[in-house]
Formats: structure tokens, sequence, C-alpha cells
């Protein structure tokens, strides 16, 4: 096993490696941004270093400088996280030179899964079902017309190097074609430095279900169960649950069975992600190979009882995969909801800013990922995801209710974000039922909750008492006695009041 | 001891009269265009975090927040949900009024971002709810849109420009 290793990623991510590895005796090294130096995984790391400015392309995404940090702190092996460097098969081999262990999969897996239209062709050739569309890039509009065509509208736009739901567009008809084609061309490179778009057929309500898979290297794969993440904006998820519900047993079977096969037919090593479309009779098409650890792999640790980071530590090390496949059976059902820094009111707008309140909550059945503390600043230029809230119980629906209560006790303030969007997929019937598709939250059409008038009343009197409180230079609202609610005075008063005492 | 403060939610005024015991309690006079009511309750926690809880004569606690002063605006949460409102002191509201910024056509950003692609241009008529421009910001595109039906009068930026929070992009006449 590693002595150190260093981790290559920030926020909630990085926090959980350095869970993982301390639990096995590893010492972890950070690295961070000149916006992160005070970040939480900066400060859990054994040690620290400062790789660049704030824009992750001059620091997160800087692999030589990484690469640099861990000659210089003695670290054996690099734990990408997700993002970032994760699936960048060309830092892989910058590993491989430098003779330092990258907790993954080889470049050539990464390379053959990474490029979505290479990885369609490969997975074809091994007999895996893949969405119907183009297996090369399109390049220009008069190409992308014709094709469109002959898939059938409606289409999907994809960025071949994508992922994260940037450089995707869902296309209805012709007249949308070029102003989508040109925005996913524009997203693609920005976001991942390569504008190849490539199109798919649109499946009409699908369900978004992904296989989790598990390989080492010594001829074991593994299948983790299957995870419905079909609750996403903007293609983006927002809650995740395992296992999938409402499906047939032979049609998990069959999934997981594919995904392995997927895994193979690349020489996977280490913990990735299979995802598919599943549409209304349970058909499934590949859709990709996330050749990393997802954000969403906390739902299957609970509901199958493992520690995929700790499996990946000891399969990168050279172990023998920590479970078998006859082991694998749920014994919970867990579910995670992302807490976003973004306004659900506002078409999920990013709300960067300061974390003024920030308290987490705590109970049976509740396990909250997170990077940060109260007072962190939730920076515009990283992803806007701040925090996991996984909730697991002995069935769904004991997990759901636990779930509830769990977002009624988190308490955020200073930037806007989704925790009432997040209870209200909880009340859906579509949801409650667990027969629910990528179209739920477009249809739910969530609308925050307005204030009432009393609400809105006891806002002016707060705003009027702090204005207040403002011109006369008062620190605090109330005087040192009041801060005790059951000082004599006010108790009586109260029970007065209830008419509980004369 | 006793103050009085106009407050906005949007455009919408009122009155507010304060009343505070020297032991938390809270007993206000609100006067608006609907009516006039009473508020009372007791601050039974005031934290510097901006947190507080309100407790009713009943005893029902209420779980506040308040929000950082900006520009004179300041975001109350009162039972998770958020509420911008604006406090003046009675007189001040009196000497400055008419000169606030609110329907103005100014068009910014709230948050940092680059500029992608611009959909209008100066003389273009607009509705409102209108995309008039996308800024990337936190790797995602956002479109922002027309607060007002009018005319564009000035662009103050291009394609490709780095924009801060808060800096006017368009004005809208």
């Amino acid at each position: 096993m590693f002595k150190r290793i260093l981790i290559a990623n920030r926020g909630e991510i990085a926090c959980r490696v350095i869970r993982a590895a301390r639990a096995l005796g590893i010492e972890t090294v950070a690295v961070y941004s000149e916006a992160d130096a005070r970040a939480l995984h900066v400060r859990m790391a054994d040690l620290a270093f400062c790789i660049g400015p704030p824009p992750s392309r001059e620091s997160y995404l800087v692999g030589a400088r990484i690469l640099e940090v861990a000659r210089l702190s003695g670290a054996e092996a690099i734990h990408p996280g997700y993002g970032f460097l994760s699936e960048n098969a060309h830092f892989r081999q910058e590993c491989d030179a430098a003779g330092i262990v990258f907790i993954g999969p080889s470049a050539s897996a990464m390379h053959l899964m990474g490029e979505k239209t290479l990885a369609r062709r490969t997975m074809k050739a091994a007999g895996v079902p893949v969405v119907p569309g183009t297996t090369e890039p399109i390049t220009d509009m008069a190409e992308l017309l014709k094709v469109a065509v002959e898939v059938g509208y409606p289409v999907m736009l994809k960025a071949a190097s994508g992922g994260g739901g940037k450089g995707m567009r869902v296309v209805h008809s012709e007249g949308d074609l070029l102003r989508a084609f040109e925005g996913a061309q524009r997203e693609a490179r920005n976001s991942f430095g390569d504008d190849a778009v490539y199109v798919e057929k649109a499946i009409v309500g699908p369900r978004h279900i992904e296989v989790q898979v598990f390989c080492d290297r010594h001829g074991n794969a593994v299948y983790v169960g299957d995870r419905e993440c079909s609750v996403q904006r903007r293609h983006q998820k927002v809650i995740e649950e395992a296992p999938a519900p409402s499906l047939k047993d032979e049609t998990r079977r069959a999934m997981g069975e594919m995904a392995c096969r997927a895994a193979k037919a690349v020489a996977y090593e280490g913990a990735g992600t299979v995802e598919c479309l599943v549409d209304k009779d349970e058909n499934f098409y590949f859709l990709e190979m996330n050749t990393r650890l997802q954000v969403e792999h906390c739902v299957t640790e609970e509901a199958f009882g493992v520690d995929l980071v700790q499996a990946q530590l000891i399969v990168a090390s050279g172990g023998v995969l920590p479970f078998q496949q006859e082991a694998m059976k749920p014994l919970k059902a867990a579910i995670e909801l992302r807490l976003y820094a973004e306004d659900p009111g506002l078409n999920y707008q990013p709300s960067p800013g300061p974390l003024q309140v920030y308290r987490p909550p705590r109970g049976p059945g509740v396990r909250v990922d997170d990077g940060v503390v109260e007072g962190d600043i939730v920076s515009s230029i990283y992803d806007p995801m701040v925090a996991k809230l996984i909730v697991y119980g002995a069935t769904r629906e004991v997990a759901i209710e636990r779930a509830k209560v769990a977002l009624r006790e988190y308490t955020v303030h200073g930037i806007k974000h989704n925790l009432e969007l997040l209870a209200a997929v909880l009340d859906n019937p579509a949801f409650k039922a667990g027969h629910y598709t990528t179209a739920l939250l477009s249809e739910m059409a969530f609308v925050p909750a307005a204030a009432s008038e009393a609400e809105r009343d006891l806002a002016r009197v707060l705003a009027a008492l702090a204005a207040d409180d403002a011109a006369r230079g008062a620190r605090e609202v109330v005087s040192d006695r009041a801060q005790s609610p059951w000082a004599e005075d006010g108790l009586r008063r109260r029970l007065m009041g209830l008419g509980g005492l004369g | 001891m006793s103050a009085r403060w106009v407050t906005w939610i949007d455009d919408e005024a009122a009155t507010v009269e304060l009343d505070r015991t020297p032991d938390g309690r809270v007993v206000a006079r609100i006067e608006s265009a609907t009516g006039t009511r009473e508020v009372s309750f007791e601050v039974a926690l005031a934290q510097p975090n901006g947190e507080r809880l309100l407790r009713s004569d009943a005893g029902r606690s209420t779980p506040a927040w308040v929000g950082p002063d900006l520009r004179g605006e300041r975001t109350i949460s009162v039972a998770r949900k958020d509420i911008v409102v604006r406090a003046k002191r009675e007189l001040d509201a009196w000497l400055h009024s008419g000169d606030d910024g609110a329907g103005s056509g100014a068009v910014s950003v709230a948050m940092p971002g680059r500029v992608v692609k611009l959909l209008a241009k100066v003389g273009d008529a607009v509705e409102k709810g209108q995309p008039l421009l996308i800024v990337e910001a936190m790797k995602m595109e956002n479109e922002v849109k027309a607060r007002r039906a009018g005319v564009v009068q000035s662009v103050l930026v291009s394609e490709g420009a780095s924009v801060e929070g808060g800096k006017v992009l368009m004005e809208i006449g």
C-alpha cells in the first residue's frame, strides 16, 4: 500500500479522498489555487502546496506543476478525483513517465472511452448496444442537417470530448439546429478545448441509469449495482439513488453484465461508471463510460456497504478487489441530493458568494460530503456544487422521509441554493412512486414558494431593526439578558401569554 | 424607544414603527396601502452570522436570517424564504424620494463572467424577458434577459470581454 498520495482536486471530493486515505494509514498531500488557500481540503491534508492562481487552467489543470509537487513531497500516487485531470489520458501518460501511480484506468482506456465517437465505435465492436446516431464528429452545418434528418428529430448534439452536460443540446426541429450547433461547439471549445460535436437520436422520455463497475489487474470485474440519475437540470444530475427503483431484476443483471463487458473491452482498471439510457420498455443503450469516480459514488457505498475510494487505493497499489460479485446485493436504499449554489427560480443561474450561515444536518441515516465550512466563499470560478447530502434507510420510503427531515434541518444563507427544490422533488408523486424520467424537473416547473403577508411583514420589521441597530452603532440586536430565552421574566411572560400561569 | 422606518419589498412601501424593550421584545406597527397591522415577537437568539430565532407570544419559533447591508438593501430570510428589503429612515426617504434605481434600463450580471455572444444591438426594440446577451460564468452559459421593454440605447461591452459583477453592460431606454 502507498505511504503518501497527492490529491489533485479540491472541494468535497478532495476531503473524501483524504478521509479514505487516512483510514488506510496513508498520508495526504493537498494542492490548491490561491483562491483555495484557506479551503477545508487544505486544512485537512498532512501537506499542502499552492499550485497557482485561481483559474483552473492556471492551477488544478496544470499537470506539470502537480507532478512537480508529487515529486517534491514524495507522493507515490495521485488521486485525480472527478473533473479537472481525472479523464485526461495525456496526464496519465505523464504520471507513468514520472514513475508516479495515477489512481485510475490506463491512458488507452481513458482515450477509448474519453472521445465519445471513438467509444461508440469501440462499444459497437464489443457488442454493447449504443444509441442510434453518428460514430464520427460532425464539423459543418450541411453535414449536420443531413445527419439530423437521417437520425430523425428530436436529435441530441453532444461534445465529442464532453461530460457534465456541457456542450449538449436537444434540437426538436431544423430551425433550431444552427443556433444549437454554434452553442454546443462554443461550449465544447471553452470547456474541453475541442469543438468536435456529434449527433445522437434523442430518446424520448428516457431514464438515466448507470452501472458502477470495478476492475482490478488480476482479472476481476464486478458491477456494484445501478444508480438512477434521472433528476437532472441542464443535463446535470441533481438527485441520484441506488439501487434504481422500479427496474426488473433481469434488466439489472443484463445491464451489469453489459457494463462489465464494456469495461473489459478497454482493459479497464479501477472504478468506472457505464451510463445508460433506458426507455419505458427497459431497453437500454450505452451512453458513455466515465473513467473515474463519480460524484454520486456515495449512494452505491451506502446501499451496498462498500468503500469505493478505499477500493480504488487498494486496486491502484496492485491489490485484489476487496469485494466479489456474489456479495454485491443492496442492503439499503440510498439517495443523494446535491446542494448547488444556484437559483432554481431563475433558470438555475449560479449564485456564488459567502456562506454566511452553513449548518449541515445530522441524524440517523444522514451523511454529508462537503468541502466547506461556514464563512467560506463559494467562488464563481469553480463548480457551483457545494455539498452532497446522502440519506439511507432500510427501504426507499424510509430514506425519503429521512431526506425530508435532513433538508429541513440544512441551513444555508448568503447564497441562493436549491434546498427547497430538492424538498419539492421528494414530494413529487412521480418521484415518490419511483417512476420518473429525465424530464421530471422541467415538468415539475418548480416555483419557489412565495413569502406570505405575515412573513413579509416580519422581514420588514427585521430590516428596520437591522437598520436601526446600524444607525445606533449597536453590535447586537438584543441585550445579554434576552440571549437566554429562559430568563425568568421571559418564561413567565410566555406562559402567561399561553394562559398557563395566573 | 421608538423609531420610524420606510421599507420596500420590490416597489411596495410600508412604514414600520418600532418599539423595542431592553429584554429583546419587539412591537412593530406596519402601515402600507393594504392597511395597518401590528406584530410582536421576542428575538430569542441573535448570532453574529445574522441568524435570528424569533418567538411569538404563543411560543412558536420562526428561524430567520438578516443578511449584510448591500447599498441600503438586505436579504432577509423568514422561515427559509428570502425576501429583499430596503429600509430608510422615514425622514431620509422623503428627502431622497424619486432617485432610486428601480425599473432602470441598466443591464448587468450579478457575477463576473465573459461575454460570449451579443444578441441585441443599439437601436433594437426589445421585449421584456428577451435575451440580450450570453455570459459565461461558472463554466455555464447564461442568457441575460431584458428586465423591461424598450430600445437598446447603448452596448458597453463586446463579445469575448470579461465583465465584473454589477457592471452595466447595456442600457435600455
